[in-house]
């Protein structure tokens, strides 16, 4: 990243906080903090979901979720396509009413307080959203209106957020001529005006190129260093591993398993993964010598686990002149195994 | 929680300020093409029609025909902007998404639509206003409250709009509302020939559309006709505006959030 062209001012503090975001809650909840996190214990969370349901007819998008957000921490949510996640963050920002359970956020309940948490809020949704009647600048302009704050007020945030997404060149554009990158980065710059302490990002970079999936990654981190609080969706595990302090795995509605990528892979997969191209013969055989490994098929690819290398080497000297490939497990792996290898559409 | 009307705070003027501002930038264009449906009516009937009618109920044709045109521009306008253009905006844009994701709640935001459709009728409906005015039809002292009403008839129908929008699936589908519905009303509403040459059956009917009190108003007031029955006719009108736009912010709510 090139420091040099992030203003001074905006390195030191870019985004002032009224107040930290855990003295902004109001009211005692009135529920039980989750002790699952022993880091978190103590806090009270941005966001807390218990028994989260929300049904269509006979189709159960979002099935008893539980979980929590707390302060300043990078949030991930992964899962297959119809896994929910993107019901679970709509019912964050009021686009989706629960049918069950309950779901509070900044201590407020949503369904009772969803004027005053969306105020709180920054969204990126999932589909580009921007007002293609408008430039650049009257994007931003007209949406922080839509949150009472005026030109004179919003108008230096706003430079400084497009010039810490490098969009200041384009500022009297029409949207409709920026480049796909550029208009995720806009609408992060845009999510960004009302100072929130939330910021929700469905699949914010879906589509995009490397660099600017780098470039978004790293603004986002220096924005959670200043305290705001991420809640991210993604099917790039890449993504998850480099951006979240904690992750939470959504299948079929519910969250199924969470905790930090490295927390993840330890205890479901092992530090260490070998791929290899083996028939099922050779699986069996695999199988009966090394029966402690953890093993799992994708077509014609087979994956073991181990939780070091030296369990892993005598495999391999075995398996000498094959194809094999020694990796440690990634967040992948865990995903794989939790959520299966099929396609899901 | 409120719902409907009760829901409503200052913030709509947000969404009704954005809509204004996109219609200014490229106002020309706005504003010309749909200015001269009115004036082509106005020369086609006022003239044209008029020279083969001496008089009907006792003034000339053109005076009678006017506020049919001032009227039927109103509501049109506020039609075409909250079928079109807010389904457009709301299916096709995202914009409804992207706005009630902020502090601004769906009934503000439908409010700020419905008021945007009337403003941008009053817009043409003052351009129109002000011809007649120039050739002698409508008198000074009228002016004001024949824009005022025409704004009210642009809340009403846009609000009615705005219901069947919430109730589409397609944009085809209002070429029912359109084509079928609000075209031919116009014949129905006393806009071009007095309602005493529609059958006795279709009458009441006929009184049922709110364009029907709004056309009889206008011209009450252009005309300098007004009695105890427009009294009825205007609390008609702002009865079915305020039911209209009730339905239209529930509906609006049930579309919009899942």
């Amino acid at each position: 990243m090139d420091e040099s062209r992030i203003p001074a001012d905006t390195r030191d503090n870019p985004f002032p906080q009224s107040q930290p975001a855990s003295t902004a809650l109001g009211l005692p909840l009135p529920y039980a903090p989750d002790t699952a996190h022993e880091a978190e214990v103590g806090r009270e969370p941005l966001v807390a979901a218990r028994s989260l349901t929300k049904r269509y007819g006979s189709l159960t998008a979002v099935n008893e979720a539980d979980f929590d957000v707390y302060p300043a921490e990078f949030l991930g949510f992964l899962g297959p396509n119809g896994a929910g996640k993107t019901t679970l963050m709509k019912m964050i920002y009021g686009l989706v009413e629960p049918s069950e359970g309950t779901l509070h956020v900044f201590g407020r309940e949503v369904r009772e307080g969803a004027r005053a948490i969306k105020a709180r809020l920054g969204v990126v949704a999932q589909e580009d959203n921007l007002d293609p009647d408008l430039t650049v600048w009257d994007n931003l302009m007209i949406y922080a209106r839509y949150f009472g704050i005026d030109r004179a007020a919003v108008a230096p945030r706003a430079r400084e957020l497009l010039d810490l997404m490098e969009l200041t060149p384009r500022r009297d554009k029409e949207v409709n001529t920026l480049s796909g990158g550029m208009r995720r980065r806009l609408a992060i710059v845009r999510a960004l005006l009302n100072q929130p302490e939330l910021v929700i990002l469905d699949e914010p970079t879906t589509g995009l190129d490397p660099q600017v999936r780098h470039l978004i990654w790293d603004r986002l981190l220096s924005l959670k260093e200043q305290g705001i609080t991420f809640l991210i969706t993604t099917h790039y595990m890449e993504e998850a591993e480099s951006l979240c302090d904690r992750l939470h795995i959504m299948d079929e509605g519910r969250v199924i398993v969470s905790g930090t990528p490295r927390e993840l892979i330890a205890r479901h997969v092992g530090e260490y993964a070998l791929e290899l191209l083996a028939a099922p013969a050779m699986e069996q055989e695999i199988a009966r010598r090394w029966p402690e490994l953890e093993r799992q098929r994708s077509g014609q690819r087979l994956y073991l686990y181990a939780e070091d290398r030296e369990t892993l080497l005598p495999l391999i000297e075995e398996l000498t002149g094959r194809e094999t490939r020694l990796r440690p497990a990634s967040v992948e792996d865990v995903f794989l195994k939790l959520t299966g290898r099929g396609i899901r559409e | 929680m409120n719902r409907g009307l009760l829901a409503v705070s200052h913030r709509f003027t947000s969404v009704w300020y954005r809509d204004t501002y996109v219609y200014a930038k490229r106002w020309k264009t706005n504003l010309l093409p749909p200015l001269l449906e009115p004036f082509i009516y106005l020369f086609g009937l006022g003239v044209g029609v008029g020279h083969f009618i001496d008089q009907i109920e006792g003034v000339d044709y053109l005076a009678y025909v006017a506020p049919g045109i001032v009227a039927t521009t109103a509501i049109l306008r506020a039609t075409f902007e909250c079928t079109y253009g807010s389904y457009f905006r709301m299916a096709f844009q995202g914009t409804f998404d992207s706005i009630i994701s902020t502090p601004v709640n769906v009934e503000e935001l439908s409010l700020g639509e419905i008021m945007w459709g009337a403003t941008r009728s009053l817009i043409n409906v003052v351009t129109v206003v002000a011809l007649l005015f120039a050739i002698g039809v409508v008198p000074i002292a009228w002016i004001l409250p024949v824009l005022a009403l025409q704004f009210l008839a642009g809340i009403n129908f846009g609000a009615m709009s705005l219901f069947v929008t919430s109730r589409v699936r397609q944009a085809e589908y209002f070429n029912f509302f359109l084509s079928g519905l609000i075209f031919p009303a116009q014949f129905l509403t006393g806009a071009f020939f007095p309602l005493d040459r529609l059958p006795e059956l279709v009458q009441p009917i006929a009184w049922v559309i709110p364009l029907t009190s709004i056309i009889d108003l206008t011209r009450g007031m252009m005309l300098d006709r007004l009695g105890m029955h427009s009294l009825l006719e205007l609390a008609y009108v702002l009865a079915t505006t305020v039911i209209f736009l009730e339905i239209a912010l529930r509906g609006m709510r049930r579309r919009l959030i899942g």
